[in-house]
């Protein structure tokens, strides 16, 4: 229903636009530029979006077929140089063929399941991972496209202003610090925003958190007990995730609470002390599950270092 | 190969190649096999499939092996209670296998074997024996993770992860 109502719109502008275009009662004062692409657009679209509307039962080649003559006709009887025609047809071929393009691509089959793809979390019993935002795991179109403006626009803006030299250089140094006492490993990811694709999937803070635990090869620990905490901007969220080895020591309540703290503090504008904290924090919860008494030879290759992606 | 040669295997190879080689009564009888070889030990096997990977990460330079390490981060097989994930990955454009295997399970294995296993699987591909291999390989797998990780009768094992073939 939707989708057809969107295909009545573009058909009914596009065929407004090929007459204002063609009957010359375009406005004057617009630039003349502006009417020739509303012509050109008009007769390269226009069929497309009409005979998906006149005949959506008709075979997908059929259509395309359709759809093609008629816009060659057109242009042909617009006088359009003949390079248009040439670059119009295999450019709407393959606009039309795009999902068939990609299923080709896929090796004839969309992949069936992806870790990535769907909101699901799997075998999460023995790890732990809180989050101080509230989790989302389906959004609306609206909410998608919120996002996808607050994460491109607000959230680059914002950045410079948090994200320091300075602030870099203090987290190293802390993890650093904190590191000799404990044999875990603690990784810290600020993030200002996320690539769309994992807006347009529709992903909790959690889950996305997750993806980087993986990504970051936090996971890849001796011990199982890697912690990442990471830091949201657009989403205004902040997550800790524990692999099971650290997890299963600690109860979850206390995850919860270091997030809970560094979000107050990040909201209050203090994200330096509120980290540090926050790294404090878990570095005297793995000391009291993974102190550096027993074997500290096998400490080499601690390379922690906090991400910007 | 080089870097134009593995660009070139990269778009112009295995086209509508896992659909051939890999129809779905194979995916399930991988997936059959892997459920039924994972009763008798601890570990977890994963399958992955992928017909080609990205120009421009090839074009960066990534070889099968980063890649396949890629998929076993992405695909959380690292995420088992003994650390005994394997990752069975197989590039068809570039004709390539690979087996990523989690530490409880790659430092009890000695190298060569995990070798021995690519290049079955990797013979037995290029024969065209694409269901035969992956089971062999499967099998293969499974006895390794018998040995060095046999099921205990009192603990109920949880099984963390997918056994159907995933394509990527």
């Amino acid at each position: 229903m939707q989708r057809n109502a969107r295909r009545v719109g573009l058909a009914a502008l596009l065929v407004v636009g090929a007459l204002l275009g063609s009957q010359g009662s375009w406005p004057d004062a617009w630039p003349r530029a502006l009417r020739r692409e509303t012509l050109w657009a008009s007769m390269l679209l226009g069929p497309i979006a009409l005979i998906a509307l006149l005949f959506p039962q008709w075979p997908k080649p059929v259509k395309l077929a359709v759809s093609l003559s008629v816009t060659v006709s057109l242009l042909h009887l617009a006088n359009a140089p003949s390079i248009m025609v040439f670059l119009a047809t295999p450019l709407l071929a393959l606009l039309a063929m795009r999902r068939e393009w990609s299923k080709m691509y896929h090796g004839g089959r969309r992949p069936k399941s992806t870790v990535r793809s769907d909101g699901e979390t799997r075998a999460s019993a023995s790890q732990g991972e809180v989050a101080a935002a509230p989790s989302r795991t389906t959004a609306s179109r609206w909410q998608t496209i919120r996002r996808v403006i607050v994460h491109s626009l607000l959230a680059p803006l914002l950045s410079g202003r948090w994200y320091t030299r300075t602030l870099q250089q203090a987290i190293d140094q802390r993890i650093a610090e904190s590191g000799r006492g404990h044999l875990g490993r603690i990784f810290v990811a600020l993030e200002t925003r996320w690539p769309v694709v994992d807006i347009r999937r529709g992903l909790s803070p959690l889950q996305h958190a997750r993806n980087r635990f993986s990504e970051m090869g936090a996971w890849n620990t001796e011990r199982n007990n890697g912690v990442l905490i990471q830091i949201q901007m657009a989403e205004r969220a902040v997550t800790v995730v524990a692999d099971r080895g650290i997890a299963e020591r600690v109860e979850p309540r206390q995850w919860q609470v270091i997030a809970d703290e560094l979000s107050a503090r990040c909201a209050r504008g203090e994200f330096q002390a509120g980290l540090l904290e926050a790294i404090d924090r878990v570095a005297a919860l793995l000391r009291a599950c993974f102190p550096a008494t027993l074997a500290s030879a096998d400490l080499s290759g601690r390379d922690d270092i906090p991400v910007q992606p | 190969m080089n870097r134009w040669r593995r660009l070139a295997a990269n778009a112009l190879g295995a086209w509508w190649a896992t659909e051939r080689y890999f129809p779905e009564s194979s995916f399930e009888r991988i997936a059959a096999r892997i459920a039924e070889s994972e009763t008798g030990h601890r570990g977890n096997i994963v399958f992955a499939i992928e017909a080609r990977i990205g120009l421009k990460s090839v074009a960066r330079g990534c070889t099968p092996r980063q890649r396949a390490e890629e998929v076993f981060a992405q695909l959380e097989v690292w995420n088992t209670a003994e650390n005994a994930g394997i990752l069975v990955y197989a590039l068809l454009a570039e004709r390539a296998i690979e087996i990523v295997a989690d530490r409880g399970i790659a430092r009890v294995v000695p190298d060569p074997q995990w070798s021995r296993i690519c290049l079955d699987t990797a013979a037995a591909f290029a024969r065209g024996e694409f269901l035969a291999g992956a089971l062999t390989a499967v099998d293969a797998l499974s006895g390794l993770l018998r040995q060095a990780l046999p099921a205990l009768p009192d603990i109920p094992r949880e099984n963390d992860l997918i056994d159907r073939p995933v394509l990527l």
